[in-house]
Order: structure tokens, then C-alpha cells, then sequence
């Protein structure tokens, strides 16, 4: 078996390990067992990539991929967030009141404006540097 | 009409009789990406491209050139 799969395997390995422990500890009410179990994730996960140094899965072309994924994600959320909202002022002017969905888009909306705000500033700071 | 880079990267590596492997550990980047070089679906950064025509002792234009193609 080659490198790179045997290091693919043993991250979806420690991946279940920690998902299921986490999911288990908080199900049984024990939430310091899914803060070990994520510290020991975390550190198995650091002992495998320093074990498979040589192994290359992280280069320009995946970084650009998530580049990519990432911003159309951004995007998406962001269209998605201000469609509903003005959904659900439209539906309340017309006096059908959305309450439930009106709570739940309005820390969205904030959030979706303070993730606009980053976004500008983060593109105004890597302008600069580039 | 759209503007295409075209590679010349698996004459260069068969010349060697290289696999994309090979090249991929030897570039130190993943297999995929050497794959999508020669199938023409990404462009490598100037880095790599310097990098690829290091490995081959070739120029950049000789494994690359930017071509224009009709849309």
C-alpha cells in the first residue's frame, strides 16, 4: 500500500475516532472526556503528518480549489442570507408574519454583515501586500 | 477567442521515462495536480513551472507557450 493512501486511511481513522468520542462524551454528559478526546485527535493527527512528512497532499492547486470553494461559499451565504431577508420583510409587509424565521435571520443577517466587513478589510489588507 | 496556455510535459516525462509519480515527488506536489497539468486543466504558477523545467533542464518556453484558441 502506498504512502498516501495509508496516511488518507489512518485520518479517516482518527476523523470517526473523534467524531464518535466527541458525540458519545456529550451524549453521556461528560464534557471534559470530548475536550480529551479532541486534544488527543488533534495530537494524533500532529503525529501523523510528522510521521508522513514525505507525503505531499497540500499544494498550489488544492490551495487554489479552496480558494475557490471558499469564496463561491461566501458568496452563496451571503445571497442566500439577503434573499430570505428580504423574503421575510416582504411576507411581513404584507402582513403575513413570519415570526419564527424572522428570529432566526436576524443574528444571521448581522453575521452575514460582520463576515462583509472582514471580507473588505481582508481584501483592502492583501491588496496592499500584493 | 479565449486565450490557452498548452504544455508540452508528458513528451518532456515520457523522454525521460518518468512516471507522473515520479514527477509529482520530484516537483513535491500531488499526483492530481501533475494530471491536470497534462490534460490542460490548470495552469502550474510561475514557481512550479520554473520548478517542472528545472527537473526536465529545460526553459519554460519549452515545456510551456500561451496559445490562442477560437472560443
Amino acid at each position: 500500500m502506498d504512502e498516501e493512501l495509508k496516511y488518507k486511511i489512518w485520518q479517516i481513522v482518527v476523523a470517526v475516532f473523534v467524531a464518535v468520542g466527541i458525540g458519545v462524551t456529550i451524549e453521556s454528559d461528560q464534557p471534559w472526556m470530548a475536550i480529551i478526546i479532541l486534544a488527543t485527535g488533534l495530537l494524533l493527527r500532529w503525529m501523523l503528518k510528522a510521521r508522513y512528512r514525505a507525503v505531499v497532499l497540500v499544494d498550489e492547486r488544492t490551495r487554489r480549489i479552496s480558494e475557490k470553494a471558499g469564496s463561491a461559499t461566501f458568496w452563496v451565504f451571503l445571497v442566500a442570507v439577503a434573499l430570505t431577508m428580504v423574503a421575510t420583510l416582504i411576507l411581513g409587509s404584507v402582513g403575513i408574519g413570519v415570526t419564527a424565521l424572522k428570529e432566526a435571520m436576524e443574528p444571521l443577517s448581522y453575521a452575514a454583515l460582520a463576515i462583509m466587513a472582514v471580507y473588505t478589510i481582508l481584501v483592502k489588507y492583501y491588496s496592499r501586500k500584493m | 477567442m479565449s486565450n490557452k496556455m498548452k504544455n508540452r510535459l508528458k513528451v518532456f516525462r515520457a523522454a525521460l521515462d518518468m512516471t507522473q509519480e515520479e514527477l509529482a515527488k520530484r516537483a513535491q506536489v500531488t499526483r492530481q495536480t501533475i494530471i491536470s497539468i497534462e490534460a490542460g486543466r490548470y495552469d502550474p504558477s510561475l514557481e512550479l513551472a520554473f520548478k517542472l523545467a528545472k527537473i526536465f533542464s529545460a526553459t519554460i518556453e519549452d515545456i510551456f507557450s500561451y496559445g490562442e484558441k477560437e472560443a
